[in-house]
């Protein structure tokens, strides 16, 4: 052991004080965290799916893409004033900081209130876990063809559709009693195939051998097969269910990343609501600069995971 | 502000080790005072500038899914587009308001495995959970 | 000592705090350390009587069982297969997660780390105490799953889908059709790990940040014991791996309560019963689940070589040969480690792609454990060994070491990995390596600390007793378990008289039945030593009274609250023991300034 025994005693450890180098400590936990939640949804999505079955669009479960842009406008807004807080409290200028927080307060509240509308969508259009009807082979397809009956019977007394939807739900529930159809027939008049072409730009139509699941018409008829005009297409605020191959799979993905990223926002609120709690008795100051910072961190990163959310499940 | 605030307030033990200086000229406090609010106006050129570059990068990812929807450009152009955005984004947001580029040097160390790692994890998923159903 | 404590009595620094504050909600982290310290005792005695309950099965199959057979009036009183099941797969839970991983993280990480780097206290003290009390809902949990519908889980402690996770469908209640045991039982056993996954967590960045930054002057990292040097390593493993398990939990309870299928394929049957729309992959829990439990494996061995470094080191009289290839090499085992997971999965219908660069992966950990091993041989070699209990632990761990991990070596060939794959060879070899080294270096932690944790010593004589008798009857538990492996028994067997190639086995079996019940008897040796010295063993009368260099034994005994009367101040390494000119004593304490020339290990 070659150490000189006179060193001067200088202390130890990094120019970093506790509290932020734990808080990038527990960042490392997340990133593990939401890498491994994104990691298996990338498997998930790219891995069973194929050409005629492939992972739903957005458009397949009513996900509006304006909506997650909306919200991600919103959280890098907060990300802003959150970093101005801090910015403030460098420059001595609490009142400004307190102010910031609170924005930054007020947006993460708005970031939630948007995912909830976006989450009582999918409560609406029963795009839940274990909910969505995939494949309409028996004995899931009578399962299916039950439940549009009895959402059809719905709709027959209390109405919430245009008329010619009425109409064409009126001879639906009528030959569905009359037990004329498949279950991939309900599933075909029910979403119909003329819009398929625009909401399903650059792919091609795809005559399969693959004749177990040809359930989803658009996307297994023969290019010259006549169109049928649904009723999702004439009024589509039908609440009628359809198939969605790997629906279940896309919500429990949905919920679990869209879910544990609203807990951690949520989290992040409780603290900026402590500081305003802080603020408003008066013990709130260039003190705090730290725990501006360390929950400042936690918020950017909070952000950065919907960076990626964003595009994940909404664009690609 | 003066003074440097490096108290552990927000840990609850407070271990002072002496010198946790901030007072790297690219860091927001610290420094004297003389050059200070040319200091702290950069800096709040710096979040805003990095703030319209995040909105126009959000824009150019909705932009570039639209345009797939329009038929113009491939879906694995858009989406090799929209991934790229993402990360410069989550770059941006690391390096400016996380003050990465003042603090690296301190915590490159548990940054680059923990990037790594992830990366990896993927990667060794991939053969199993996707290749494996081609 | 200007402050005035005199060295030897436990009064705090502050003021007296009462008995709930100073023991129960506490945030001192020795008292913290002794909480896990004896929560993981009373476990260990827990998933012991479990494990002798699945001897007892191996060896007489078709036996009454002498005290439970009331519970088993409708099948004759014997025990039933998926009680068997559940036997076995709690073993393995609480001696992982209750057993293993808070002796060494939480009671000894706790507890050394402060001490051994001159700090007063962890960084978060209130963290730490959080870390501790996040185990309750899991101790809760673990227990109640015993009493939950349909009893405990019994899908092994890798609880693989589907067996563990075959759901009813969304909204039908959390019965399992696939086993009654992976109901409401496999339910609590994943929020339980989960509890144990947070804690870890807070105390891994706990951990972290303290050895980081609460380092005493002159602590730099290279004069830090390799104690210090494991724990920080470990607390590393666990904060890159824990959150993968986290998701993987989190995916299974889904699964099991709101009809996910993250973890469920297409097409599962039960009967005439479909499960679900499936489209999700079995195979994405097991890597999920391996990515942290391999790494686990490292976090409940690297520890223990830590801890065994400095007993050996302190008791052969001689600096730990090697100093720096130790850390790179728990750094090396620690760095591959995360690469080895599929050696797990190499019977799963992994991809062989993958299979041949993880066979590689594993057989490289066996260099840096080579280096480790060759490390404390090269310290011990030419020493002035002192015999103690702790040191023959030690050393007991070293030489079984070498077993569990040359076994290892087998496993980690794919070739032969399939012949033995999921046979006793390797419940052979994962008892070696945790049994015979970590909890004989947890055994060893414990001869050696307590004069410091207690104020007392541990009997010496019984506790050599202990160390003989549970060395033989370890060892006559585990070592057969290789030859059985071999001959082809394989896990997870309720009944060896079902095959003809296991029956002729039993006797075996039997031998190693009552090795183990005889070791389960010699623990309560220890049991008593330890509740006895509590209270009446030998008092130490100094603050060093094993002539070690570290830190801690420069605190008073016990440590009183803030634990150092003289802020310490460092000037070497901890290993400079051995006889230097112009001093009476064989060892260099960190604390000490002095200007001669200092003991070096050989060939250093």
């Amino acid at each position: 052991m070659i150490h000189a025994n006179d060193e001067p005693a200088v202390p130890m450890g990094l120019p970093l004080p506790n509290g932020k180098l734990a808080m990038w400590l527990f960042l490392v936990t997340e990133i593990m965290f939401f890498t491994a939640l994104i990691g298996s949804y990338l498997i998930y999505r790219n891995g069973q799916p194929t050409a005629s079955q492939p992972w739903p669009t957005p458009h397949d479960v009513h996900l509006a893409e304006w909506i997650g842009a909306v919200n991600t406008f919103v959280l890098i807004c907060s990300s802003l004033t959150v970093v101005l807080a801090l910015w403030s409290l460098h420059v001595g200028n609490s009142k400004r900081a307190v102010q910031y927080i609170g924005v930054t307060l007020a947006l993460g509240c708005v970031f939630l209130v948007i995912k909830a509308y976006e989450y009582q969508q999918k409560f609406a259009h029963g795009i839940l876990p274990g909910r969505v009807f995939e494949k309409l082979d028996s004995p899931h397809g009578y399962k299916y063809m039950r439940h549009v009956q009895e959402q059809l019977e719905h709709i027959e007394k209390h109405g919430g559709v245009n008329d010619k939807a009425k109409k064409a739900c009126a001879e639906l529930l009528a030959d569905i009693r009359a037990g004329k159809l498949q279950p991939k027939d309900v599933n075909e008049r029910v979403r119909g195939t003329k819009s398929i072409k625009e909401t399903n730009p650059g792919k091609e139509f795809i005559t399969t051998k693959d004749s177990t699941y040809v359930d989803l018409p658009e996307r297994s008829r023969p290019k010259d097969a006549p169109m049928v005009e649904g009723i999702l297409e004439m009024d589509t605020h039908a609440h009628l269910s359809y198939s969605i191959p790997f629906g279940n799979m896309w919500a429990s993905c949905y919920f679990a990343m869209t879910g544990f990223h609203a807990l951690h926002v949520f989290g992040g609120l409780v603290v900026f609501a402590i500081m305003l709690v802080m603020a408003w008795r008066g013990r709130f100051g260039p003190q705090n600069a730290q725990m501006v910072e360390v929950t400042g961190l936690y918020w950017h990163f909070v952000d950065i995971v919907w960076i990626f959310l964003f595009p994940l499940l909404y664009l690609v | 502000m003066s003074e440097q605030h490096h108290d552990h307030s927000h840990g609850d033990h407070s271990h002072s080790h002496g010198d946790h200086s901030h007072g790297e000229h690219s860091h927001s406090h610290g420094g004297d005072a003389h050059g200070h609010a040319d200091d702290a106006a950069a800096h709040f050129r710096s979040y805003i500038a990095i703030f319209i570059a995040l909105c126009v990068f959000t824009a150019i990812s909705f932009v570039f899914n639209e345009l797939v929807r329009g038929g113009i450009i491939s879906p694995m152009t858009s989406a090799t587009v929209i991934m790229i955005v993402a990360i410069i984004k989550a770059g941006c947001v690391a390096y400016i308001f996380m003050h990465l580029k003042a603090d690296w040097g301190k915590v490159y160390c548990i940054m680059i495995p923990v990037v790594i790692m992830c990366v990896m994890m993927i990667i060794v998923f991939l053969p199993d959970g996707v290749l494996g159903w081609r | 000592m200007s402050v005035g404590h005199p060295p030897t009595t436990a009064a705090p620094a502050h003021h007296e705090p009462s008995f709930l504050g100073k023991y129960i909600f506490s945030t001192d982290h020795k008292i913290i350390g002794m909480q896990f310290l004896f929560t993981s005792i009373i476990f260990l005695g827990l998933g012991g009587i479990l494990a002798l309950l699945v001897r007892i099965q191996l060896a007489w199959p078709h036996a009454e069982i002498p005290i439970l057979r009331e519970w088993f009036v409708d099948n004759g009183g014997r025990m039933t297969e998926s009680f068997y099941n559940m036997l076995f797969s709690m073993h393995a839970t609480v001696m992982i997660f209750f057993v293993i991983i808070p002796f060494l993280t939480g009671a000894f990480g706790n507890f050394t780390i402060p001490l051994m780097i001159g700090a007063p206290d962890m960084a978060f003290p209130k963290l730490n105490m959080m870390s501790y009390w996040f185990m309750w809902p899991a101790f809760v949990l673990i227990l109640a799953s015993f009493y939950a519908e349909g009893g405990a889980p019994a899908a092994g402690w890798t609880s693989y889908p589907t067996l563990s996770s075959i759901t009813m469908p969304a909204g039908e209640g959390l019965h399992s059709p696939a086993a009654p045991n992976s109901g409401h039982g496999q339910i609590f056993w994943l929020l339980s790990l989960t509890c144990v996954g947070i804690s870890s967590m807070m105390g891994s960045v706990n951990y972290i940040t303290t050895i980081i930054n609460m380092r005493a002057p002159g602590m730099t990292l290279y004069r830090m014991p390799m104690t210090i040097w494991a724990m920080f390593i470990t607390a590393i493993l666990q904060a890159f791996a824990l959150p993968v398990l986290t998701v993987a939990l989190i995916y299974q309870s889904l699964d099991k309560s709101i009809g996910t299928t993250f973890f469920l394929p297409d097409g599962l049957t039960f009967g005439n019963w479909s499960a679900g729309p499936g489209g999700g992959q079995t195979l994405l829990w097991q890597h999920l689940f391996w990515f942290y439990s391999h790494p686990a494996v490292y976090i409940m061995i690297l520890p223990a070589m830590g801890m065994v470094s400095d007993i050996i080191s302190t008791f052969a009289r001689r600096p730990l040969f090697g100093y720096r290839a130790m850390i790179y090499s728990i750094a090396g085992i620690a760095g591959l480690g995360f690469i080895v997971w599929g050696h797990h999965m190499f019977q799963s219908g992994m991809d062989p792609r993958l299979g041949t660069g993880f066979m590689i992966a594993t057989i490289m950990i066996a260099l840096p454990s080579a280096v480790k091993v060759f490390n404390w041989l090269g310290t011990v070699y030419r020493g002035d060994i002192q015999f103690t209990t702790a040191m023959l632990f030690a050393l007991s761990f070293v030489a079984l070491f070498i077993i569990g991990g040359l076994s290892g070596i087998f496993m980690a060939a794919t070739p032969v990995d399939i012949y033995i794959h999921d046979t006793y060879f390797i419940v052979g070899h994962i008892h070696y390596v945790l049994f015979t080294s970590s909890l004989m270096g947890i055994f060893g932690a414990i001869y050696y600390w307590f004069p410091k944790m207690f104020g007392r010593f541990m009997n010496e004589f019984w506790g050599k007793v202990h160390f003989a008798l549970t060395f033989v009857f370890a060892n006559g538990v585990f070592f057969p378990m290789h030859i059985l492996g071999t001959a082809g028994m394989r896990r997870r067997i309720p009944d060896l008289t079902a095959t003809a190639f296991e029956s002729p086995l039993l006797t075996l079996n039997q031998v190693m039945t009552i090795s183990a019940i005889l070791l389960g008897l010699t623990q309560l040796i220890f049991l008593a030593n330890f509740l006895l010295s509590l209270f009446l063993g030998k008092q130490t009368t100094e603050r060093n009274p094993w002539h070690s260099n570290t830190l801690e034994w420069s605190a008073p005994t016990p440590p009183p609250h803030g634990n150092f009367d003289v802020p310490p101040v460092v000037y070497r390494g901890p290993y400079e023991y051995g006889a230097v000119p112009n001093r009476t004593e064989d060892y260099l304490p960190q604390t000490l300034k002095f200007d001669g020339p200092v003991p070096a290990a050989s060939g250093h």
